[in-house]
């Protein structure tokens, strides 16, 4: 779907956007804030999501109807400071400094003002035509808190609006200030009001040896920077080494001065600095966010008892706290983690969708749209490998679309339904605080809970959301995990109803399974090099969904899983096509012979398993015709060695496109020796195990 | 010091952080007890900027809620959650009263990691 969005201005451009030819709104903020939310009502949630170039980070991009034609819209990844840490944060800088937005909406959580006023400064600072919406209004309200704009507008220079994004509140001002702002050189003239403020508490008095240094490099700066030179040059003395590379890429800037800013930057203050500037802001912020914020006399929430002085005395001690609380109670919160799981990914995504919706899409399919397509083929294609190509077993028509649309988005999008309401309820920092200590132990960390849950679902999808884990480590480890130890929604169904009949079986099979993920978890999480993750995580107040939110989610996920995974669909299909057109597939069928007699199988189970790997059903399904044929012991093997195994085709093409091919190439060598090699072994065991297998 | 970051007002008195009387790690604290942030150390810059960013950084009033399976404390209106070796790295001075953490409601509490503003 990428290039049907609207078309970013040219990146490295060193102009803004002449005026009314396209204006460009940049929101920034830390996560949590309500984002997205904003920018679903700016843009009406016509938006499309891709990376950012060069980066698996995604941009969402829109066109902003509520501010008038030519204007875009960017929901920037979260951001907490300007002086990147994370991969997100990065994009998001590099966006403000490369696109040059004619708006930068700080989007800011009205409760923690004080820890948003940081990023508040350094965006002045830095002369972008800044505009601050404090949301969340409803949620300081309720803590006994309002908010004075007029102190922080005078202090700051920009125009500040609260508002309760969810409902609406507040919006209509907000898009006349955003375009107030695009109209005014605002920017400058706030940069100018701050360096000149009356109060010196709106201007961080950074210390003399920081700005002896800062402004010693502003003078070697080249005009016209996305960035003001003061902020350029603090980035340079916090050590911002990427911002040094942009430098040596502007115009105008001569060899010498750029050798004194790469001295500063890779410089001793680096560290020390950072934490001073970081510091002076943070003192400066608190000022004026005890300006901006009164707590209500009369609304003060009301004191719980004194019970012993155990009971905390304090604002916001409703039922959604009390709730909150129980969701991460070690006793009750894991009971509660395993019915939400069941309820909202098993019975509806896994039984209810997946089982019944699905099952009456696909016969409608079949019997709906495949005999048209064979019709119109007959008809007007005389090429039987073209034929095939398109309507054959595995075509395009009869494999692709049918597995992306028929079978897979209704899947998913149900899965994106519920994950969006554990998202907006704040449920999913919940369920990664009570199992990071579970996760710990095969080397990730908490924040893993939602690919590897997933993961159940279908293991490809789980594969891309792995993403947002942090490090690189971890998204390794979790990609190794989905493809080994996850079993997916389809293969699960299909053990359970094979082995089902031998309850012995099945206990060694899950024995089996179990043990082998344990066990590679455990020591792959040790083997892998690299720091431990560290877990911290904001947990935010439980918040009641909105419909129309959900909505705007979803189907904003359900427009990038089309773009992003029927290609996938349609490549695999080729696949196989070209397999058998060139002769590979039977080749591959011989060559499996020596792998099928170390797990004690029969030859015809070759085809199964390739199938089973290309097309998953199929591969069931064959398994399920030979069962008559094999022993118990054999179909434990088989099923365990399929277990193991990378679920399916889909799944590697996403692991190639998101870890890189050499990560995944060695994720499915260790994969597939772990299964392989295992299966034989346990073949090998039940054979001398008095089990009566 | 690199990945370290530490109440100026303690160092002003002529006191480390570590040896200050009462201190101990986020982790030894009771769950319920209020306590002044000292200091936060650890090996990873990038969760120590980000707890910095969350508002756990010197001078922060924080309340412990929870222990396990995690540590989960309030500082102002920002719920956090953190794991046993970041809450080792965490040294505490423990509060009297178990009000609610954070700056902003401190009455009368005390509060030595705040020093006089520049105005």
């Amino acid at each position: 779907m990428r290039g049907v969005g609207p078309r970013r201005p040219a990146p490295g451009g060193w102009g803004r956007p002449a005026r009314g030819a396209g204006r460009l709104l940049a929101i920034v903020g830390p996560p949590n804030v309500g984002k997205s939310v904003i920018f679903n009502r700016l843009t009406g949630a016509y938006a499309t999501v891709s990376n950012y170039p060069g980066t698996t980070v995604e941009v969402a991009r829109g066109w902003g109807r509520a501010l008038g034609p030519g204007w875009q819209v960017v929901d920037t990844p979260g951001m907490y400071s300007l002086l990147p840490v994370t991969g997100e944060e990065r994009v998001a800088r590099r966006l403000l400094w490369e696109e040059r937005p004619a708006v930068v909406l700080q989007v800011a959580d009205a409760k923690n003002l004080e820890r948003m006023l940081p990023l508040t400064l350094a965006l002045v600072e830095a002369g972008l035509p800044l505009v601050l919406a404090v949301n969340l209004m409803d949620e300081a309200r309720r803590l006994g808190l309002e908010l004075d704009p007029a102190p922080l507008e005078a202090a700051l220079g920009v125009p500040v609006v609260p508002c309760v994004a969810t409902a609406g509140e507040g919006l209509a001002i907000l898009r006349r200030r955003i375009l107030e702002a695009a109209e005014g050189r605002l920017g400058a003239a706030a940069a100018g009001r701050l360096q000149n403020a009356a109060s010196a508490c709106a201007a961080p008095n950074y210390g003399p040896l920081v700005e002896a240094a800062r402004d010693r490099l502003r003078a070697l700066l080249p005009a016209g920077l996305p960035l003001s030179p003061n902020a350029v040059a603090l980035l340079l003395i916090q050590g911002d080494g990427e911002v040094l590379d942009w430098l040596r890429r502007a115009p105008g800037i001569g060899a010498a001065p750029l050798e004194e800013l790469a001295r500063a930057a890779g410089g001793a203050l680096g560290p020390t600095a950072a934490a001073g500037v970081a510091e002076a802001r943070q003192r400066c912020a608190r000022l004026l966010a005890a300006r901006a914020l009164n707590r209500r006399r009369g609304l003060e929430p009301p004191r719980a008892p004194d019970r012993g002085g155990a009971r905390r005395a304090g604002p916001g001690r409703g039922f959604a706290e009390v709730l909150g609380r129980a969701l991460t109670h070690p006793v009750l919160g894991p009971p509660v983690a395993g019915a939400v799981i069941y309820f909202g990914l098993y019975r509806f995504v896994g039984v209810w969708v997946a089982g019944r919706l699905v099952g009456g899409l696909e016969q409608t399919y079949r019997a709906g749209v495949e005999p048209l397509v064979r019709l119109a083929l007959e008809r007007w294609v005389p090429w039987p490998a073209v034929r095939d190509l398109l309507g054959g077993e595995f075509g395009l028509f009869t494999l692709a679309l049918r597995y992306s649309l028929a079978i897979v988005l209704p899947i998913v999008g149900a899965f994106f339904l519920v994950f969006s309401v554990l998202e907006d309820t704040g449920y999913l920092p919940r369920l990664a605080l009570l199992s990071d200590r579970l996760l710990k132990g095969l080397g990730l960390s908490g924040r893993a809970v939602i690919p590897l849950s997933l993961g159940f679902g279908c293991d490809t999808m789980a594969t891309l959301v792995s993403r947002t884990l942090e490090d690189r480590r971890e998204r390794v480890l979790a990609t190794l995990l989905l493809a080994l130890a996850v079993p997916c929604s389809a293969q699960l169904g299909v053990m359970l109803a094979l082995l089902s009949p031998a309850p012995r079986g099945l206990a060694v099979w899950a024995l089996f399974v179990g043990g082998v993920s344990l066990g590679v978890g455990a020591l792959a999480g040790r083997l892998l090099p690299g720091r431990r993750p560290a877990f911290y995580l904001e947990v935010p107040p439980l918040r009641l969904p909105r419909l129309s939110n959900l909505l705007a989610k979803m189907g904003a996920r359900l427009r990038w899983y089309l773009a992003e995974v029927i290609p996938v669909f349609c490549l695999a299909s080729l696949a196989i096509w070209a397999g058998r057109v060139t002769g590979a597939l039977p080749w591959l069928e011989r060559a499996l012979g020596p792998v099928l007699a170390w797990l004690g199988l029969p030859p015809g189970m070759a085809l199964v398993l390739l199938l089973g790997f290309l097309r998953r059903d199929y591969g069931a399904a064959g398994l399920f015709d030979l069962r008559s044929q094999l022993t118990t012991r054999q179909l434990v093997v088989a099923a365990s060695t399929l277990t193991l195994f990378i679920p399916c085709v889909a799944q590697l093409a996403v692991m190639i496109r998101e870890r890189g091919a050499l990560t995944a190439l060695a994720i499915a060598t260790v994969v597939g020796a772990i299964a392989f090699g295992l299966g034989g072994l346990l073949n090998l065991l039940l054979s001398v195990l008095p089990l009566g297998l | 010091m690199p990945g370290r970051a530490r109440s100026g007002a303690c160092e002003g008195e002529g006191q480390e952080g570590g040896s200050l009387r009462g201190a101990l790690s986020l982790a030894g604290l009771q769950r319920g007890r209020q306590a002044l942030v000292l200091e936060v150390g650890g090996g990873d810059p990038v969760a120590l900027r980000r707890l910095a960013g969350l508002g756990l950084f010197p001078g922060a009033r924080i309340r412990l809620v929870q222990a396990f399976p995690a540590y989960v404390l309030e500082l102002g209106h920002t719920v956090l959650a953190l794991d046993r070796d970041l809450a080792r790295r965490v040294r505490v001075l423990p509060l009297e009263g178990t009000g609610q953490g954070g700056r902003m409601s401190g009455e009368g509490a005390l509060r030595p990691g705040v020093g006089p503003e520049r105005v």
